[in-house]
């Protein structure tokens, strides 16, 4: 990444946090500079939005997957989308078996293909077509309000307003999880996430839950410093306990709080805060994380870091499409993009080696990659591990 | 002196006879008053409460055991025909040219169905009642391996896949199929199916496994019922599609017709929504043929006639050529011969409209049906030799297996396997149980609506108590024996009346069934146990089951506040039986109810047999607690937590 | 069946023929003695004959005079059929013709004429050969006998007026006769119901003619059936689909219905055998001999999978008896007339039956209430209907259903309105025991479907259909109908004037 020599690295380190700083930045729309060490992530030149006027059936999208067949699905303030292989997107509502008609989020059993439905009235099942939802009155589900939802071996696992519930696919039995029976602050779960034989539980206002199902035992990570607004002490843990969303990649644990965002890896805990990083703003609300590298959601727009290089996609007060290019000792690359987010709100991404989607409060924009895209490039074992 | 002392002494001894006699009165009506929270007796006795035992039960007796016939398997040189004998624990080989049984062997835990490998020098057997897959060596019939898969496996099918050879298993009990590779024997995956998977096939290429599933899946209540024709990856599991057969169930069958890409369902069209005012014109059920046509094309085709009707369709084999498909009727003892150009022709003809209909008009069957086969009694299973010259049809209920010539429609003969029973009473039973001709044009039998005994899992509307009032959910017939009295209104006082003319006139609208075949189908229905009673017997309880018993049996809430007895769970669901047999309100009076006081069912099995309460308004255990419950009248549950309502519906699931 | 060919010479009136009765007589009495019945042998056959040369008698007054005119008789014939094997069993009346067997095989049932002024009821025949018994006296006499699983005997009454079967105002119904003797009244359309059979899933099978929304036309007689309490009358087959006058229905081997059809009513000799298959009677309707260029007077089951017909000899190649009706065996498809069987050029063998057992048709537990003049009539959608639109009219939706009794003198009362629900569902108590009709209306009050006063339901009875003239052998959606969410609308009965339904006895 740094080609200076050596030698006149800590110079050149200085030089640059100096040009960081008293550099004035070049006006927006202002061609790039021609020599950039290459970035571990693609860059979006443009957005395709859909709106209502493009068949969203409301304005707000909460979230966005695509399922290992390929199929685009599209969760909604009504309703569940699929998008057809013409490009069209088909409807599924309560009266096609829909628990409520606000979704919330998405997952996929890798092993069935299965897409699990997290709403505002309960969890469904999209199966080769049928749908099943799960209440809180017709099965074991702890509460209504599905807030995050994943898959791990023959669990399904489902963060909710009162606690997570773990449905066994082979037997049919729920286990709950909450303040009375695990070390969990309180039982309002925001997200949940398989992580090999782990299983990690974002807590609001209660931090992280780390839980091992073979051994029943659970561990929580707070923020040490217990301070809401501000962190005290940097990477000494999860940011805030106000854990709005969390994902797990490949060992490395990301963690989304309304006051900034943190990472916990085989290194340790690694945070970050906005003005004090490229970290877009401090509101961050979801994180995907694709072969090392988070695509966070903002109330702001989105940045997207591997912890060293970020790029942030974020709207001008006039409504162009901006995006922030930060590399480490380098100066900052801003440029205007012909087109923008749907929306800063950004509620859910996903991200693949060819685009990425987002979610967000006016409707679900679909980023297209630059054509010096790294992922074209045959992927390392790690990168496919 | 002497005789003034006797007056006395008889005088004292009346009084005290005459004391004890009014104590003892108002000693067992404090008792009765006590125990089940009645202040009326009404017919409360002693053996509501006591002297029940399951040991005791009919169904806890030893049975004779007859060689029925199940699945079939025929070797590819055509030259052996191999039996499942699941009541015997046997498996049975027969020379299929001279028709005479050449071995048997002993495979324990309910052989039921089998499938070859392509070489025929294994074969694949799934043992009903031991949740196994047993792998024979058909040189010396030695078991050579085995595999425990899901609960109740009845049907298994071989496939040859790019990832290796596999086994597609379907688990009756636990509604979900079992993926596995045969060398080494292991379960790959076990996907969830559509209820009570029954029935497998693999395409030619094996790139798809159609996996047909006996009853509906629990739908909403008076909603239309659909049941499911999954298909399934063999390679890995995944699932491909859900098929929904509309308005369908009891499919007990399918296959693959070779160069057409079609899956074939034989299925029954219910019309349980519909009040049963008339039987005539399949007002109630008629039977027809799934037609699977690519991942979302299905049409549904009546079997039926507009004045004959094949109850109860089971198995199905399509000819090598794939023109032709043999579907039994296993309530009708017939083998309907369908001619698969026909049925081509008219799909091919048919708009959109037409097809969607079709199921419904009883005309339609002389299209493509082109001959009935007569059979002996229930055929279940049926197989082609590998030239699809001879067609084989178990006739479970004469343990034998019929032979059919298909060039002429003609039988060959029987390869007997035992005498048939005709001295068991059970057995007897069973015959006038599953027999289609004691209902008006043979539409259906007992079977139809409780297959194995067990539930259909729906609700119907009987007229004879008004037009759309009174809605009753169908009652699981296994252990149903000694829990007089019968129907949700405890009108019956035995399985005699609960089954004789009145039910010739609301349903069967035929004569009432002979008093002689009255008396064993009572015998039969007696004889028929709860769904794994023994083994459940010998469970250990899981913390969250123990903790949920500890709730059914809870005389006071964890706040130290007294359960009033006659809302304890286990003052009305008394154990063994899981039922006093009385009748009691609790709170789910419907306003076409004509009245509040339902019979207490039994829970042995419970679990399978939704959906719940007298007309089945509760899809789920849950609900009826969550959503059916009014002012705590069923069960004191407004001091649960979800953590206990979790534990009790654990604890419910293994009675 | 081994039934073999004889030519007997017995004439009515003529010494040969009283010596033959006289024969028979014997041979009755000693059947008698030996155990009537039970020493008749296999294969015997029950015949009707009607003299080739019917001797001066009144001018046919109704519909039996001109069928069975005086002398007519019936008779068993036992094998090998000879002047020596005749029993008659019409002994002392002066017509008699239409035999039934019973299932059992040892009871004869026929319908016969004491003397000329009299009306013709049914009598049962006694095998030894002694005077047959009456079983019925119903006023304006009984036709048709059938038998239903009970061994009760279902008839026609009354007979009607020669020319006025379709027309007449008080018109033949369908009665059975209990063991007690008593009638029970189980058809009351607007039209006869005649020439009854009972199928073998206990139903009895009758003709009558359509009334739809041609009426007014000739009538278009058509197969119907109804249970054995007169509940669940229904559509059975025929429609405008061939000659319009159809009699003597019976159930045959291979899943047919057989009947015979002609173009005329009273016209004998333009009778053939037609058919329709039980699978889809509606779509089926074939000449049962094609090619036959006899008439045929009577089509029965016989041994085995063959049938029993009676041909006009005329017809069969060679004959050396023209001019009359005899016995034939034959197999449907076959050319007619098939394998001679009987034959008395002196007697036209109009009808001929087996006397053996056949299986009981089954029986029907009636879910009626004697108790009640009422019935339930649940509709599940007024709006499904097999009539189509014509081209370049817009398809109308019905809101209403108009109930409507059938008036003695012609025409319809309306009884009330039904509103229909919004999936087309209706519900309504109606009147028991009257012919009622329906009109589906759309907003505007006008007349969408009309069906003239032709169906009822028996008192209790709860009667459903599909839709308003549905599509035959239809089965029901699978959905609940709305309607049976409320209280079915009550239509009031008919003004007295207009009811005819008080069962006679």
């Amino acid at each position: 990444m740094n080609s200076a020599p050596p030698a006149l690295r800590p110079f050149a380190l200085a030089l640059g946090l100096v040009a960081l700083v008293a550099w004035p930045s070049p006006p927006a729309g202002a061609a790039a500079p021609a020599d950039h060490s290459p970035l571990p992530f693609p860059l979006i030149e443009r957005f395709e939005n859909y709106g209502q006027a493009e068949g969203m059936p409301s304005a707000k999208v909460h979230s966005v997957f695509k399922t290992s067949d390929g199929r685009l699905w599209v969760g909604t303030w009504n309703g569940l989308l699929l998008r057809e292989a013409d490009g069209r997107f088909r409807r599924i509502g309560p009266e096609d078996g829909l628990s409520h008609e606000m979704v919330l989020c998405l997952a996929e059993d890798p092993t069935t293909g299965d897409l699990w439905i997290g709403t505002m009235r309960g969890l469904t099942k999209y199966s080769g077509g049928r749908i099943t939802a799960y209440t809180q009155t017709n099965s074991g589900l702890p509460n209504n309000v599905v807030y995050g939802v994943d898959v791990l071996g023959d669990t399904v696992w489902a963060a909710t307003a009162a606690g997570t519930g773990a449905l066994n696919l082979k037997t049919g039995a729920w286990k709950l999880y909450d303040h009375t029976n695990t070390v969990m602050h309180e039982p309002w779960c925001y997200s949940i996430k398989g992580a090999q034989h782990l299983v990690y539980i974002g807590v609001w206002g209660g931090g992280i839950i780390e839980h091992d199902p073979k051994l029943g035992s659970f561990k929580e990570y707070r923020d040490p410093d217990r301070d809401f607004h501000y962190d005290l002490v940097p990477d000494d843990g999860p940011i805030n306990d106000i854990t709005s969303w969390l994902s797990w990649e490949d060992g490395v644990l990301w963690q989304c709080t309304y006051f900034g965002f943190s990472r916990r890896d085989h290194r340790g805990w690694k945070t970050w805060i906005e003005g004090k990083s490229p970290l877009l703003s401090n509101f961050t609300q979801f994180v995907w994380p694709h072969r090392g590298v988070a695509w966070i959601g903002t109330d702001r727009g989105a940045s997207v870091t591997d912890g060293n290089a970020w790029a942030n996609y974020s709207l001008t007060d006039s409504g162009e499409g901006l995006i922030e290019v930060h590399r480490p000792n380098q100066p900052v690359e801003r440029r205007v993009l012909a087109t923008a987010l749907a929306n800063g709100f950004v509620l859910g991404i996903h991200v693949d080696d060819r685009e990425a989607w987002f979610a967000t409060s006016r409707g679900l924009s679909r980023g297209v990659f630059a054509a010096d895209n790294p992922y074209q490039r045959p992927a390392t074992v790690a990168e496919v591990r | 002196m002497k005789r003034r002392g006797y007056i006395a002494l008889m005088l004292a001894a009346l009084m005290g006879s005459a004391g004890l006699g009014v104590g003892g009165y108002f000693w067992s009506v404090g008792h009765v008053r006590r125990w089940t929270g009645r202040p009326e007796l009404g017919y409360v006795g002693c053996n509501h409460c006591h002297f029940v035992s399951l040991e005791k039960m009919p169904w806890s007796h030893p049975r004779p055991r007859h060689a029925a016939p199940a699945g079939l398997a025929v070797t590819p040189d055509g030259t052996r025909l191999f039996v499942a004998l699941d009541d015997r624990d046997e498996l049975a080989e027969a020379d299929t040219a001279t028709r005479k049984i050449t071995r048997r062997v002993a495979v324990a835990g309910g052989p039921f169905g089998l499938a070859l490998d392509p070489t025929g020098e294994r074969l694949y057997v799934v043992c009903r009642d031991a949740d196994r897959v047993a792998v024979l060596d058909t040189r010396d019939l030695r078991e050579l391996d085995s595999i425990e898969v899901g609960t109740a496996p009845v049907s298994i099918a071989f496939g040859r896949t790019p990832a290796g050879d596999r086994l597609v298993v379907a688990n009756s009990m636990s509604d979900n199929v079992s993926v596995l590779s045969v060398a080494p024997l292991e379960e790959l995956a076990r996907r969830e199916a559509g209820r009570e998977p029954y029935a497998v096939a693999l395409a030619a290429d094996a790139s798809v496994a159609y996996v047909a599933n006996r009853l509906a899946i629990p739908a909403d209540y008076l909603s239309r019922p659909d049941a499911e024709l999954t298909l399934i990856d063999p390679a890995g599991g995944r699932i491909l599609a859900r098929h929904p057969l509309i308005s369908a169930h009891l499919s007990e069958g399918v296959a693959v017709v070779p160069h057409r890409g079609w899956a074939l369902t034989p299925l029954i069209q219910v019309r349980n929504l519909v009040p049963i005012t008339q039987v005539v014109q399949g007002w109630v059920m008629s039977t027809g043929l799934a037609v699977s046509q690519g991942r979302d094309a299905v049409t549904q085709v009546p079997l039926d006639e507009a004045n004959a009707f094949f109850a109860d369709p089971a198995a199905i084999v399509v000819d090598p050529a794939g023109q032709r498909a043999y579907v039994v009727s296993a309530g009708s003892d017939a083998v309907s011969v369908v001619d698969l150009d026909k049925l081509g022709h008219w799909l091919a003809h048919a708009d959109a409209a037409t097809r969607q209909d079709a199921i419904h008009d009883l005309s339609l069957a002389a299209e493509y049906v082109v001959a009935r086969i007569p059979t002996g009694r229930n055929p279940r299973h049926a197989a082609l030799s590998p030239d699809g010259r001879a067609l084989f049809v178990s006739e479970r209920l004469e343990d034998r297996v019929l032979v059919v010539d298909t060039a002429s429609l003609q039988p060959l003969g029987h390869i007997v396997l035992g005498d048939g029973g005709a001295a068991d009473p059970i057995r007897r039973g069973e015959r006038v149980f599953t027999k289609a001709a004691h209902t008006f044009q043979n539409q259906f039998s007992c079977r139809s609506c409780h297959p194995d005994g067990h539930v259909d899992g729906l609700s119907y509307d009987f007229d004879g108590d008004g037009i759309g009032d009174n809605l009753l959910d169908n009652r699981t017939l296994q252990g149903v024996g000694k829990t007089e009295p019968f129907k949700w209104i405890g009108k019956n006082p035995s399985l005699e009346v609960q089954c004789g003319p009145r039910f010739a006139r609301v349903l069967m609208r035929t004569d009432p069934i002979p008093p002689a075949d009255l008396k064993d189908l009572t015998a039969y229905l007696e004889s028929l146990p709860p769904p794994r009673w023994e083994r459940k017997q010998q469970l250990e309880l899981t913390p969250a089951q123990e903790r949920g018993r500890r709730l059914f049996f809870a005389t006071v809430t964890p706040a130290g506040q007294p359960i009033p007895r006659d809302r304890q769970c286990h003052t009305c669901h008394r154990p063994p039986l899981f039922t006093n047999r009385l009748l009691s309100s609790v709170g789910t009076k419907a306003p076409t109810d004509a009245t509040d006081q339902f019979d207490a069912p039994h829970l042995l099995g419970i679990a399978h047999s939704a959906p719940y309460l007298h007309d089945g308004r509760a899809k789920t255990l849950e609900e009826l607690w969550t959503i059916y419950q009014t002012n705590d009248l069923h069960g004191v549950s407004s001091y649960w937590s979800k953590h206990m309502l979790n534990d009790l519906i654990e604890y419910l699931k293994t009675l | 069946m081994n039934e073999s060919v004889a030519h007997s010479s017995a004439r009515p009136r003529q010494p040969a023929g009283r010596i033959a009765l006289g024969l028979a007589g014997l041979v009755g009495l000693g059947l008698l003695a030996g155990g009537c019945g039970r020493s008749v042998p296999s294969g015997s056959l029950v015949l009707a004959q009607v003299p080739v040369a019917p001797g001066a008698s009144a001018t046919a007054a109704d519909v039996l005079d001109e069928r069975y005119p005086a002398g007519s008789r019936v008779l068993l014939v036992s094998p090998p059929f000879g002047p020596d094997n005749l029993r008659v069993l019409s002994r002392g009346l002066v017509a008699a013709g239409d035999p039934v067997v019973a299932p059992d095989g040892r009871r004869v049932i026929f319908v016969g004429k004491m003397a000329p002024g009299q009306a013709w009821q049914i009598y049962e025949g006694r095998l030894g050969g002694q005077r047959p018994k009456a079983l019925t006296a119903m006023p304006g006499g009984a036709m048709h006998p059938a038998l239903i699983a009970t061994d009760e005997i279902v008839f026609s009454s009354p007979v009607p007026k020669l020319g006025e079967i379709w027309t007449a105002i008080e018109p033949a119904a369908l009665y059975a006769r209990d063991h007690a003797g008593q009638a029970r009244r189980l058809t009351f359309g607007r039209r006869a119901a005649v020439e009854p059979t009972v199928l073998q899933d206990g139903r009895i099978l009758f003709v009558s003619a359509r009334v739809d929304p041609e009426e007014g036309k000739a009538p278009s007689l058509a197969l119907f059936t109804v249970n054995n309490d007169g509940s669940e009358v229904l559509a059975y087959a025929l429609n405008r689909d061939g000659a319009p006058f159809v009699r003597r229905p019976r159930e045959l081997p291979g899943g047919l219905i057989g009947f015979l059809a002609s173009e005329s009513e009273r016209e004998h000799a333009t009778l053939r055998a037609e058919a329709v298959r039980s699978a889809r009677p509606f779509a089926s309707r074939t000449n049962l001999f094609p090619g036959a260029v006899a008439p045929c007077r009577s089509l029965e089951p016989g041994a085995d999978a063959s049938l029993l017909a009676c041909f006009e000899s005329r017809g069969a190649a060679g004959s050396e008896n023209r001019g009359s009706f005899a016995v034939y065996r034959i197999a449907p498809g076959e050319t007619a007339p098939g394998e001679l069987v009987f034959d008395d050029p002196a007697w036209h063998e109009v009808e001929a039956t087996r006397l053996a057992a056949r299986s009981r048709p089954m029986g029907h537990m009636s879910a009626m209430n004697p108790e009640r003049d009422t019935g339930i009539l649940l509709c599940l959608d007024a709006n499904f209907t097999r009539v189509r639109v014509p081209a370049g009219q817009p398809a109308r939706t019905a809101e209403r259903v108009r109930v409507l009794a059938a008036r003695p003198a012609g025409g319809s009362e309306a009884l009330g309105e039904v509103v229909l629900q919004s999936d087309g569902s209706f519900m309504a108590e109606v009147p028991a025991d009257t012919a009622l009709g329906f009109e589906s209306l759309d907003a505007e009050g006008q007349v969408i479907h009309r069906l003239a006063p032709s169906i009822w339901v028996r008192p209790g009875e709860n009667r459903s259909c599909v839709g308003c003239h549905e599509p035959y052998n239809r089965s029901p959606r699978n959905a609940r109908p709305l309607a049976v969410g409320l209280p079915p609308a009550r239509i009031p009965g008919p003004s007295p004037v207009v009811t005819q339904t008080t069962p006679t006895r």
